[in-house]
């Protein structure tokens, strides 16, 4: 069966999710554990939001090997929702540091924001232009 | 095919070109409208700075220069303690020149309730205080009770909340608007509660360094000098006269900080000014290598009838859509980078650094906007004067 030709924004949403994923375990991290051994709050929020960009990566990933219109259109729903989790996570549904100087506040959370938007936004129009070629029955 | 669609047509038929173009316009954008805000900032937190910091002369301990850095605890809110007995007060009241003169106690905490660093607290007298509490009165107009607490912008707990120190619990009843200085990370009280804390905190074995009554402690001095009288005969005074304390000019700190302003400023507009000129020269050179390849198209559509004007005005067509749609990508990309990251920007200059308001904010993206879109025309005007003189009839015979 002739598969069809890898969709640029397809690579694009994976390679963002894939950076965004790279860099929650490597730039964006939070403080690690305090002298005690327990952690601060931003450390929960930090790994959760690192759950969802594992995912995220591996779900576009399969949209580009399995290429199928279907299929990307609901990948491509669920990382909108995905990116939206991840923008509420850091703050809204788990509490940061109390001083906005830390890297909670300073790196982790500003960086989820801009790859949370960019994701979310591309993704929508990526079911956009699926939907429109489902339609067109391509 | 209508001819005034055929520019939208040649870009997007030829997208590698169209997006080659977009990303040198994009990076022009980008670094006129980051480099513009940036700058703005910096300018904001100077002005912010030299508004609140309010004295001209601040009055510490002799000892408060081996525990700290006074300029980066005055100005950055690097946290730090000392202390000296409360009569340094009275004897600098007396002092000719002395306008006003307003005590504060600073202790810093171990450890805030969630975060593992510690928080600036500080003790003012509302009374007398003329460099914090003014500001205060904006954001909480009523007097503060014993245990309550004014935060700064970037102390994130709700107003409203309970803040623990060393025990003590304390209501957070305001917050301070944001300055872009080390006012932003403290939190700040009465003189009442501060003594109350300072008893806390050596009740659980904290050694503050304190000889005598908690009662009578305070860290600094802000003196505001009269008129007609100078900042520098006063701190001269206070340095040869008062025992045990050491008078600082707040006019030089200002100036190590001004200094390193215009210099990260300076910086920053001959980078802008260096990406301008390499931007606008790659452009001129890549729409003159560019129509240069599209000879042959331009003289068969001279030869199908299109005017010079119509040929330029569609050299213009392609060049407006190209720099809009450039422009509005590096704006939309500065604004991801510059806003979000303000305070990491902040850290690393270690200057003080207040975001612009939103109306300057799209005041900039309008003249960045503008901007790109006079130097992208600007340049592919010089092409569109030599395509105009080009002979189609003598491309044609030639075939290039």
């Amino acid at each position: 069966m002739n598969k069809k030709r890898i969709r640029g924004i397809d690579i694009v949403l994976f390679l963002l999710c894939l950076v965004f994923a790279v860099g929650m375990l490597t730039f964006l991290k939070t403080c690690g554990a305090k002298e005690d051994g327990s952690f601060m709050n931003c450390q929960w929020a930090w790994r959760a939001v690192t759950g969802i960009s594992v995912l995220m990566a591996i779900q576009s990933l399969v949209m580009i090997v399995l290429r199928n219109n279907g299929i990307g259109e609901g990948i491509s729903i669920s990382l909108v929702l995905e990116a939206i989790l991840a923008l509420v996570l850091p703050g809204c549904v788990i509490p940061l540091c109390m001083m906005e100087t830390m890297r909670c506040h300073a790196i982790m959370k500003p960086g989820v924001m801009v790859f949370g938007i960019i994701i979310a936004v591309l993704s929508a129009i990526n079911v956009v232009l699926l939907h429109k070629g489902a339609a067109k029955g391509e | 095919m209508k001819f005034r669609k055929l520019p939208f047509r040649n870009l997007t038929k030829k997208p590698g070109r169209t997006a080659m173009l977009t990303v040198l316009v994009m990076i022009l954008s980008f670094a006129m409208f980051a480099g513009a805000a940036t700058i703005f900032s910096l300018r904001n937190g100077m002005k912010s700075l030299e508004a609140r910091l309010g004295a001209d002369v601040i009055v510490v301990p002799v000892s408060a220069k081996s525990k700290v850095n006074l300029d980066e605890m005055l100005l950055q809110g690097t946290v730090g303690y000392f202390y000296m007995d409360s009569d340094v007060l009275e004897k600098v009241r007396e002092i000719d020149g002395v306008e006003k003169a307003s005590a504060q106690t600073f202790l810093a905490t171990l450890r805030a309730d969630c975060c593992s660093i510690p928080v600036q607290v500080i003790g003012i007298d509302p009374d007398t205080d003329f460099t914090v509490q003014p500001w205060i009165a904006q954001s909480y107009g009523k007097p503060l009770e014993t245990y309550d607490l004014i935060v700064g912008s970037k102390v994130g707990t709700e107003i409203g909340s309970t803040l623990r120190i060393y025990q003590q619990d304390c209501q957070v009843v305001g917050r301070l608007d944001s300055t872009g200085t080390g006012m932003d990370t403290a939190v700040y009280t009465t003189m009442d509660t501060m003594h109350l804390l300072l008893e806390a905190a050596q009740g659980l074995g904290h050694d503050l360094k304190i000889t005598g009554d908690p009662d009578e402690v305070i860290s600094a001095v802000y003196i505001k000098v009269k008129d007609d009288s100078s900042a520098v005969s006063v701190n001269n005074y206070i340095n040869v006269h008062i025992r045990k304390v050491e008078s600082v000019q707040t006019k030089n700190m200002l100036t190590t900080v001004s200094d390193g302003m215009a210099g990260a400023s300076s910086a920053m507009t001959i980078l802008i000014g260096g990406i301008w000129v390499l931007t606008f020269l790659l452009i001129i050179a890549a729409f003159c290598m560019i129509i240069r390849e599209r000879r042959l198209e331009f003289a068969v559509l001279r030869m199908l009838g299109a005017s010079r004007r119509m040929l330029s005005g569609m050299i213009f067509t392609e060049t407006a859509a190209i720099c809009v749609l450039g422009s509005v990508l590096g704006i939309l990309l500065a604004c991801a980078v510059v806003f979000p990251f303000g305070g990491l920007i902040e850290e690393k200059l270690g200057l003080p650094f207040l975001q612009p308001g939103a109306g300057m904010c799209i005041l900039l993206a309008a003249g960045t906007f503008l901007g790109v879109l006079l130097t992208g025309t600007v340049a592919s005007m010089w092409t569109a004067n030599r395509l105009s003189h080009v002979d189609a009839s003598k491309i044609l015979r030639e075939g290039n």
